[in-house]
């Protein structure tokens, strides 16, 4: 704990004043018999509340600031119950092997990262939790979701995932969400393959665009904006195989996505089979 | 609290104005002022020392209880350090939903650990397989079932591969079977399988066909204390791996590893000048 308590806090010294002047106006004011009695009472009435005001009001917020983090673990039951478990787990536990003490240091630090990212407004959603995460993306878009879909890099909507993506997509363009989806080939020997895909959703409302790569400025991978407050880009991991998507809700990001996809909505062309 | 004061201070507000109210309308005229005054500061006095007592002291008790919870214990510091860092409230629902899943999983970690299991996913699966073999000090028994796309075409297969080899250097027992759908699955590795056996890995084959249900999966076993066995997708593609520490567990992996050797081929090392 770090505190800093002043001998005579700001309560105190106010306090004392005010405490002397009533002593004085109630000896002034009391009548000849009662002067002692009145002062004293004024006096240790002031006193204790002083003292009180004092320990209210400066010194324990100040203690409450030092244990701020112990208050933000109390008000989340999850995170309060996920401590005490981890302080039995290891009385109960010794000695654990380093390995799965490697895999939960590496697991920890992954965690402060995406935690601290977070406080930017930014998270990830890894390859495995995309599927889940995607439909619960769709589900609570209230009035816009404007996309990429570069084709080539994804086989989605082939996957049995892909194919209730859609099935989302379509029930959000029954609920008046506004659907723009480009879909963006690397070359025109490629746009057959989405042909189907992109008739059929265009069929269903959702207003469906069309560009190769070379007509757009570089992309890294696909961009998705919410309701014009979340906004993600889909990347693969270098050398790992694997992908993840970064949203964001901070400002900033959603400008720079929002930007995007102007320019490749500017750069597209309608689909219209 | 409800802005800078706790639920007692607005209570006993409102109760200082009723004896306030109550002093003045009961008083004699001559006392009314006096009366209100004292009724209104022994009021405060005692609403400040409730408030202090049995709500600001017990909730302060209690963050200073949570802070000192991990006392010697690393694990638990590094924890509470994160789980007070970690954002509070967050500016999207699924935001939040994200940060639910987070803190879902290492909770579930957890509760794994206290039956000395632990899961290794698919990202951290590399950085893992390398320290465990790089870990063994007396022998390393496994089976593997992985698609060879996905392990050998990587280029911490590679490592991993040289890291067994490694491993017969200093002297640690390195029994490998590799179970395969037919014959010219083993061939199209026939020739890197050579290279093991070369560098001192004793190298076992087998075929579905020939094993039980559940001995079909990659398993592993290092020394005496660690055992671990590979979840594949469908297409037999690396998902995650799942650890155990406990001897009852070690000895049930170990077990099925013997089963699959025993029902397994040994392959012989490569004529010198010869591919095999």
């Amino acid at each position: 704990l770090i505190l800093d308590f002043t001998p005579l806090t700001l309560y105190e010294i106010i306090g004392i004043i005010v405490t002397a002047s009533t002593a004085i106006v109630a000896y002034l004011t009391s009548r000849e018999d009662a002067k002692g009695r009145n002062t004293a009472i004024a006096s240790v009435i002031g006193v204790i509340f002083t003292i009180a005001t004092g320990i209210r009001f400066d010194m324990l917020p100040k203690l409450q600031a030092s244990l701020e983090p112990g208050e933000t673990i109390r008000n989340d039951r999850r995170r309060s119950d996920l401590l005490q478990k981890v302080a039995r787990v290891n009385a109960a536990q010794a000695p654990i092997n380093p390995l799965m003490t490697m895999v939960l240091k590496i697991r920890l630090e992954s965690l402060q990262e995406q935690f601290d990212a977070m406080a930017q407004g930014r998270f990830i959603v890894d390859e495995a939790e995309m599927p889940v995460f995607n439909m619960e993306m769709i589900r609570t878009a209230k009035r816009e979701i404007r996309t990429t879909n570069f084709i080539g890099i994804s086989r989605w909507w082939e996957q049995p995932w892909g194919e209730r993506y859609e099935l989302a997509n379509e029930a959000a363009a029954e609920r008046k969400v506004r659907i723009t989806r480009t879909f963006i080939f690397s070359k025109a020997e490629d746009v057959p393959i989405a042909a189907a895909i992109m008739t059929r959703q265009a069929k269903k409302g959702i207003a469906v665009r069309y560009a190769l790569l070379r007509e757009l400025q570089p992309l890294t991978g696909d961009v998705i904006a919410i309701d014009g407050v979340l906004v993600g880009e889909h990347r693969i991991i270098p050398g790992r195989g694997l992908s993840e998507a970064l949203f964001s809700v901070n400002a900033g990001d959603i400008e720079r996505d929002i930007r995007i996809l102007d320019a490749v909505e500017t750069n597209s062309r309608d689909w219209i089979k | 609290m409800v802005g800078p004061f706790t639920v007692v201070e607005i209570v006993g507000a409102l109760a200082i104005v009723c004896l306030i109210l109550f002093a003045i309308l009961r008083s004699d005229a001559s006392e009314r002022r006096g009366n209100a005054v004292f009724a209104g500061l022994t009021g405060v006095i005692l609403t400040i020392l409730l408030s202090i007592r049995f709500y600001l002291l017990p909730t302060m008790e209690e963050d200073l209880r949570l802070q000192n919870l991990g006392r010697g214990n690393a694990d638990a510091i590094q924890l509470f350090d994160m789980l007070s860092r970690a954002p509070v409230r967050v500016k999207h629902p699924l935001m939040d939903y994200i940060l639910r899943m987070r803190l879902s999983s290492l909770d579930e970690y957890y509760d794994r650990a206290i039956q000395g299991r632990f899961m290794v996913d698919q990202g951290e699966l590399p950085i893992f397989l390398l320290a465990m073999i790089r870990s063994a000090t007396k022998s390393i028994a496994a089976t593997s079932y992985a698609q060879p796309a996905s392990w050998w075409d990587q280029p911490w297969g590679k490592v991993y591969e040289r890291e067994n080899e490694e491993a017969v250097k200093r002297h640690v027992s390195v029994v490998r079977t590799f179970i395969f759908a037919n014959e010219a699955e083993l061939n199209s590795i026939r020739p890197l399988l050579g290279q093991e056996v070369t560098a001192g890995i004793a190298v076992r084959y087998a075929f579905v066909t020939n094993l039980h249900g559940n001995l079909v999966n990659g398993l592993v076993c290092i020394d005496d204390g660690l055992a671990g066995e590979l979840h594949l997708t469908p297409e037999k593609g690396i998902k995650e791996a799942e650890f155990f520490t406990r001897p009852i567990d070690i000895g049930n992996i170990r077990q099925r590893i013997e089963r699959v050797q025993a029902d397994a081929l040994i392959l012989e090392a490569p004529a010198k000048g010869r591919v095999p």
